[in-house]
């Protein structure tokens, strides 16, 4: 990567007795870190009777744990000037802190506790759930959510975690107490489901020697694959669904399928081809033909969501009603186009050009460098990945972008979803 | 004229005949540059009839110059690995781009073709209509906006903030190719413009650069000047809407003053003890910051709502310091206004304890720290200050005045600016009668 993204990114890997995994990065651009553990407790791991329990446990780790009482973790974590996060995804929860560099000590510490020893504490519980269902009526209310959740509900089978959000429903947060969380904690959280990392302005020997300081000695719990504990996907039938809401202006479209895993042979070109599609110049092909060209909608792009198991690939637009069976037929004719004949040799080109030249964007941040680490850890890419990506890029052709973007991007598999005013 | 270099070196600046300010930061840690133009323009010059034409034209500078045609500006950027964006305000109009260090004459082509040159076609400019009222249509999706816009459109009797940004819909389906045009023409010219870049270059070979660029514009007619003073507000005003939604809003907005005064730095800090720091400088920073605030506390804690803020933004006329909460299921309006001026009132008569003055400083320096990561937010700060303070080392000097302010300051201007006469006070009330939410019966197939 020497020639693309400069020395931006050399991550170190060590990997701990106990199954815990150290990444490290050093950056020494700003002086701040983010520390950031990566749990394999999403909600993946929830039983059919416990969805948002991920959620919920996720969100109650800083509401008190053993040594540090909620209100005495804000104030301390304010007194530094430390922002810490919990993001709870399908596959893994994030829980992060970031800070400046002199902090770095105790930041761990605070990540270790909040890791490793919550306590749940019942009247706690109940106030995140109100603030929850609140979030939830809210949620209910925004078209964009909506969109996404019955889209998922129709291209997903309904035993998959990805066929709803990670939040759970109002009832599934009214029903989980707090014993089920805590049990949820055991079961999922440990060191060999752990990846901690360290990107910013501290050297691998502190990183090192805190990260056994505080995490050495945490037992493990059991190994499993995430992707193990999907459900089989088949694809959907092609379907459109709408949600009424009166009150909006705007409709929000989804329109996609569910693809493959991140470890697949054709992700790269599939990769490639959403590129094309949905990304690119001004949001790929979905962007100039909907928004630039035909004026529909202020929005229009296309993500691929490979990660464990069918991930999904969806094109999202916002849309005024009135103009919606134009924008879905354009996407449609969009699609069927590149299906057809692939990218052009211009835009193929382009396409290499555009994603090797922005390595060095991306990894400017310590965020944008701990999100590469992290797809690299997750996915076994070897710590060598960023010096072969511009080949693994380089050598797709036409015919394989083409070929991947056929056998994964089925028009008779596509489910349309749109929440909106009522037509 | 002479290259202006600070006395620490952080950047150097210099104005070109023509008018147009340059600002120049070198940053060698990566193969990277960003590229702001601010242009003095945004939602304050606007008349009604044509609200909303500074944004509208915003868009129109992607659409094609002379050495550019449709398309190609992003095309050209896109190809590069680059991104690129722009973005309209109350206060200006600003287009940047981050792309590899060695791609900086194209940058500058871009920026030298958009500010004479943009032809803003009569088809492209109705194509471009319904993206813009579109635009507003998302916003319109969520009852902040409609709160916010009520609000807003009250604090001010005279000044142009009360009309926001984006246009109500009438002006958005009036105005026509030649309101935009005029407005181009109006505002776009090197002596209303600044150039800010930061990355790695090499500043007086990238001037040269610059001159080549650049040189050959003209200076045109100062813009005018915006000569409207808002009258002093005399008793509070208060504004209910009543549309479907999910649950209440309140927002409590006060004059403040601009962002030049000598109160703005306490009133950060103000803002940041009541609702947590975030960076006045750039964007960016950490999230989750806050959580010991007095109204996460009071309000978060005490199950009156499950998200509130307070916020003082620096601007160039006098603003708003404002307060938003989304309140819990159940809960009205007046309790959340009450329990948020009670924390007011705390701070009014007793002020800050020591601890958390410090606590909420260290939280600003922090935030501001972590918002300067990268040369692209570097960028924007430098451009952000030269155009709100009037002076691009307020980048530096204006967090280091957030550290001077004592309790005795927040006291004061709390006591100045959060009275009842200079409050405007907004209730988001859901009115869900026949509202429908559910799913359409018979999905068809496609």
């Amino acid at each position: 990567m020497a020639t693309l993204a400069g020395s931006a990114l050399r991550p170190e890997r060590f990997p701990f007795k106990n199954g815990l995994v150290l990444l490290h990065n050093r950056a020494a651009a700003n002086p701040s870190v983010v520390v950031r553990a990566l749990v394999r407790a999403g909600a993946s791991r929830e039983t059919p009777g416990d969805h948002g329990v991920a959620s919920l446990t996720g969100r109650m780790l800083r509401q008190g744990t053993e040594h540090i009482a909620k209100n005495q973790l804000a104030e301390e974590l304010d007194g530094m000037g430390a922002g810490l996060s919990v993001d709870v995804g399908y596959g893994l929860v994030a829980v992060s802190i970031k800070c400046l560099s002199g902090d770095f000590p105790r930041a761990m510490e605070i990540l270790a506790e909040l890791v490793r020893r919550p306590t749940f504490p019942a009247e706690e519980l109940e106030r995140l759930r109100g603030q929850v269902l609140t979030d939830l009526k809210e949620m209910d209310d925004n078209t964009r959510v909506v969109a996404d959740r019955t889209w998922r509900a129709l291209a997903y089978p309904s035993t998959h975690p990805y066929s709803r959000l990670t939040v759970g429903s109002a009832a599934d947060v009214q029903a989980a107490d707090r014993d089920e969380l805590s049990a949820f904690h055991t079961a999922w959280y440990g060191p060999n489901q752990t990846t901690l990392m360290v990107v910013g302005d501290v050297i691998f020997d502190e990183a090192a020697a805190a990260t056994d300081r505080h995490f050495a000695d945490w037992a493990g719990v059991r190994i499993e694959r995430v992707a193990s504990s999907l459900p089989a996907s088949d694809l959907p039938a092609r379907q459109v669904r709408a949600h009424d809401m009166t009150g909006k202006t705007q409709g929000d479209l989804v329109i996609g399928l569910p693809t493959i895993d991140r470890t697949a042979p054709d992700y790269y070109a599939l990769s490639f081809a959403n590129h094309i599609l949905g990304r690119m110049y001004f949001m790929g092909r979905f962007g100039e033909k909907v928004r630039d060209e035909q004026g529909l909608a202020y929005y229009a792009y296309s993500e691929l969501h490979a990660s464990y198991g069918r991930g999904p690939w969806t094109v999202r637009a916002g849309v005024n009603p009135r103009n919606l069976d134009r924008a879905i037929a354009s996407i449609h004719a969009e699609l069927q186009r590149f299906l057809d004949d692939g990218p052009t040799d211009a835009e193929q080109a382009d396409g290499v050009r555009s994603l090797l030249g922005s390595l060095p964007r991306q990894l400017e941040t310590n965020e944008g460098a701990a999100a590469v680490m992290s797809e690299i850890e997750l996915y076994d890419l070897g710590l060598d990945y960023l010096e072969r990506y511009p080949s693994i890029v380089r050598s797709l052709t036409r015919e394989q972008v083409t070929e991947a973007a056929r056998r994964w991007l089925t028009p008779e598999h596509l489910v349309t979803a749109v929440a909106g005013p009522p037509r | 004229m002479a290259l202006e270099t600070t006395a620490a070196s952080s950047f150097s600046q210099t104005t070109l005949d023509n008018g147009l300010r340059v600002i120049l930061r070198e940053v060698r840690e990566r193969p990277l540059v960003a590229v702001w133009m601010w242009y003095r323009v945004g939602g304050r010059n606007e008349l009604p009839g044509t609200t909303g034409v500074s944004h509208w034209v915003e868009h129109m500078l992607f659409k094609g110059g002379k050495r550019f045609g449709k398309g190609e500006i992003t095309k050209e950027i896109s190809r590069r690995g680059g991104a690129l964006n722009a973005f309209t305000w109350i206060d200006c109009t600003a287009y940047f781009q981050t792309l590899p260090a060695d791609e900086v004459d194209l940058a500058l082509a871009i920026e030298s073709d958009r500010i004479y040159d943009t032809r803003i076609e009569p088809e492209e400019a109705e194509a471009e209509r319904t993206v813009v009222i579109s635009e507003r249509e998302g916003s319109e999706n969520y009852p902040e906006f409609w709160l916010r816009e009520e609000v807003q459109a009250v604090v001010w009797r005279e000044h142009p903030y009360r009309l926001g940004v984006i246009g109500p819909k009438s002006d958005l389906r009036a105005m026509t190719r030649d309101d935009l045009y005029a407005h181009y023409k109006r505002y776009y010219m090197t002596n209303n413009a600044t150039l800010v870049m930061a990355g790695d270059f090499q500043t007086q070979a990238l001037l040269d650069k610059i001159h080549a660029e650049f040189d050959g514009h003209p200076a045109g007619p100062p813009p005018p000047e915006l000569n409207i003073e808002e009258q002093p507000q005399t008793g509070e005003r208060r504004v209910i809407v009543r549309r479907p939604g999910p649950t209440h809003y309140v927002m409590l907005a006060y004059h403040a003053p601009q962002a030049s005064h000598p109160d703005a730095a306490p009133l950060v800090v103000l803002s940041s003890v009541l609702g947590g720091a975030s960076s006045p400088i750039a964007w960016g920073g950490a999230r989750g910051l806050g959580r010991s605030s007095r109204l996460y506390r009071a309000l978060i804690d005490g199950e009156i709502a499950s998200g509130v803020s307070a916020g003082y933004d620096l601007t160039l006329d006098p603003y708003l310091f404002a307060f938003d909460a989304t309140l819990r299921n159940g809960v009205e309006p007046q309790r959340a206004e009450a329990a948020i001026l009670h924390e007011v009132e705390r701070i009014q008569r007793e002020g800050v304890p020591a601890d958390e003055l410090a606590r909420t400083k260290r939280q600003l320096h922090a935030q501001v720290v972590y918002s300067l990561e990268g040369v692209t937010n570097q960028g924007f700060a430098l451009g952000l200050m030269d155009l709100v303070a009037r002076d691009p080392a307020a980048w530096q000097t204006f967090p280091e005045a957030l550290q001077r302010v004592t309790s005795d300051d927040l006291q004061r201007v709390a006591n100045t600016y959060l009275v009842e006469q200079q409050r405007t006070s907004g209730w988001f009330i859901p009115h869900n009668d026949g509202h429908t939410n559910n799913e359409r019966p018979n999905g068809r197939s496609a």
